[in-house]
């Protein structure tokens, strides 16, 4: 299949000025600048094909938003080539986001005092949308996404849920080849956060739109997208199926207890379960799911003890990652499937 | 779908703009109608001065107070219809240091067109109307075209103004402030007569600090028309104007975005 995205060894480096502590420190600075430079994003390569929903991972400054910003022509690569259905994100600008929707969801597009149907309005306008095709289209995605209630709503009244839905109708109104999606579903609670995975999934399998979508969460990526990359220290540690990585790296969770009564360790007669805190009260717990279902061990944790709270996580993506560092040291010659 | 942006495009934009700007301003129209007060109340409060002054002085190197009022027509009529209309040339230093930029990269249309006419600052209403009446009371029917043409070069050099003095960011990292009392500047230089300044500060005036072409030469033409000193201004806003795009762009390279959680209010 043709690759839509086509993104070769690019690099982007930032210089930040360095400063020492204090007013002293800033006196100094006056006179003479320090700066360093910090590589966000470091030689990284891969292709988008048409209609593959890719999760892009990684920590906190992993530099998953500057790679999409780069895609998307906002920032200016330090080297390296992109192509984006064609065209150089960054000499055809215009010509490309025609082609794209985005939505980054931390910064949101749409009117913070104003229903959300003035910025589609206002939208419609910026793409030249003709007034009967954007009639048409609104009203698809309306329905699809089920705002009709809330779109005459000022957008500060909406829940997270709802604007997050809204500023996706606002980035699929000029029907768009490519959706970047930066971290959507920040902030949400687990029904809003179900939901807008599901609308994720239904834009790709129904209407063949290519999803990009960047977050932390790694139950969004593992629900929606096929294809994961992770990166790290803007380098890329993992390209490969999602399923991949569920089998090698996401078989274990991590359960936090507290107890009613004092306990010194959690004693569950269970191989396979490492403790990885023990407090008072408090204790948490890695356990390895491919030996132990999790309904298993919560079982025998709420029969033995006082419980007063439970909660199941996912391994950090840290954790993930330094596993991943772990196993391709294990096995320098591995590929990923 | 359309692959290409058309003037027309940008005219329709500028239109929805001015619509949805107008309605924001609505959720807030207590503010609003006090904010316009403000600025007549403040803009009456410099007349009350220079009355005082040439009441008491006759005249300053040939200007009376009819320039002076003149003067303040075209300073209020020209400052208000850049608030109106391209609000945002005040907040694109802060855009750029806080990442806001972001928005308007991702849409097929001029970024600093895009930039500057989404937002208002509706109270240069009260600065555009007190301009008006100003200009009424002291203009004959016959000094109005180009009394009208001479506000729209100043416009542009305000706007100009701005956009250069805020595009430092991209440059400096955040220089809001400085930006903002370089632009306090050239309002409060525009706003006196330009005879009382000479030597550097006049050169000043009539290239980099563009006063001179804001208010002192257009209330001259008004009074003493000369076709030279009419297409410098004309000729010198259009070049200013492409200066500061040529300056947005070049910094644009360098921007650098950010993870700021923002809102568009």
């Amino acid at each position: 299949m043709a690759a839509i995205i086509k993104v070769e060894n690019i690099s982007k480096e930032f210089r930040i000025k360095e400063k020492e502590p204090g007013l002293k420190g800033s006196l100094k600075s006056l006179f003479t600048s320090k700066y360093k430079s910090i590589d966000a994003v470091d030689n990284i390569s891969f292709n988008v094909n048409k209609g593959e929903v890719v999760g892009f991972i990684g920590p906190n400054g992993a530099g998953k938003s500057t790679t999409i910003k780069m895609m998307t022509g906002i920032l200016f690569p330090s080297s390296g080539k992109i192509n984006v259905i064609n065209y150089d994100p960054q000499k055809e600008r215009k010509k490309l986001a025609f082609k794209v929707g985005t939505v980054f969801g931390q910064k949101p597009q749409l009117w913070y005092h104003l229903p959300a149907i003035d910025t589609f309005n206002l939208f419609a306008k910026i793409y030249e949308i003709p007034e009967k095709q954007y009639q048409q289209r609104l009203k698809e995605l309306i329905k699809t996404f089920e705002v009709e209630e809330v779109i005459n709503q000022p957008v500060r009244k909406l829940s997270l849920g709802q604007r997050m839905r809204c500023e996706m109708i606002a980035s699929l109104l000029h029907n768009p080849e490519v959706l970047f999606l930066d971290e959507p579903t920040i902030g949400m609670d687990i029904v809003a956060k179900k939901r807008i995975r599901e609308l994720i999934k239904n834009l790709n399998e129904n209407d063949g739109v290519t999803v990009i979508l960047t977050s932390h969460d790694l139950e969004d990526v593992e629900q929606v997208c096929k294809r994961l990359i992770i990166i790290n220290n803007g380098k890329i540690v993992y390209d490969g199926s999602t399923k991949g990585i569920r089998e090698k790296y996401l078989n274990f969770k991590i359960i936090q207890v507290i107890l009613n009564e004092k306990t010194e360790s959690l004693n569950l007669g269970l191989k396979n379960v490492k403790a990885v805190f023990k407090g008072k009260f408090r204790h948490v717990i890695e356990i390895d799911t491919s030996k132990h279902p999790i309904q298993e061990v919560v079982k025998k944790i709420v029969s033995k003890y006082n419980v007063e709270d439970i909660n199941i996580l996912d391994p950090p993506i840290e954790e993930i990652i330094s596993r991943i560092y772990q196993n391709k040291t294990d096995h320098k010659d591995q590929k990923w499937d | 779908m359309k692959q290409t942006s058309s003037i027309k495009g940008h005219w329709e934009l500028f239109k929805e703009y001015v619509k949805l700007n107008l309605a924001t301003a609505l959720e807030y129209r207590f503010s609003f109608v006090v904010q316009t007060i403000t600025m007549v109340l403040n803009d009456i409060t410099w007349l009350i001065f220079w009355w005082i002054f040439f009441t008491k002085f006759g005249s300053l190197n040939g200007w009376q107070i009819e320039h002076i009022l003149v003067l303040y027509a075209l300073l209020n009529l020209s400052y208000g219809l850049a608030g109106m209309f391209f609000g945002n040339k005040n907040h694109i230093s802060s855009m750029i240091s806080e990442g806001r930029l972001d928005f308007y990269i991702n849409f097929p249309k001029n970024i600093l067109f895009h930039v500057l006419i989404s937002r208002s600052n509706w109270f240069g209403v009260g600065d555009a109307l007190f301009g008006l009446i100003l200009a009424a009371i002291t203009l004959s029917l016959k000094q109005w075209p180009l009394f009208l043409l001479l506000t729209l070069s100043s416009t542009i050099i305000f706007v100009s103004f701005a956009v250069l003095a805020h595009s430092l960011a991209f440059y400096f990292g955040n220089s809001s402030e400085t930006s903002r009392s370089l632009n306090m500047g050239i309002v409060t230089m525009s706003s006196y007569p330009s005879q009382m300044f000479g030597g550097v500060a006049k050169f000043l005036m009539l290239t980099v600090f563009p006063a001179g072409f804001i208010s002192g030469i257009p209330v001259q033409l008004l009074y003493q028309f000369n076709w030279f000193w009419l297409i410098s201004t004309i000729l010198f806003s259009l070049m200013f104007l492409a200066t500061s795009i040529y300056f947005f762009y070049k910094g644009l390279r360098k921007y650098e975005s950010g993870s700021m959680i923002t809102s568009r209010i």
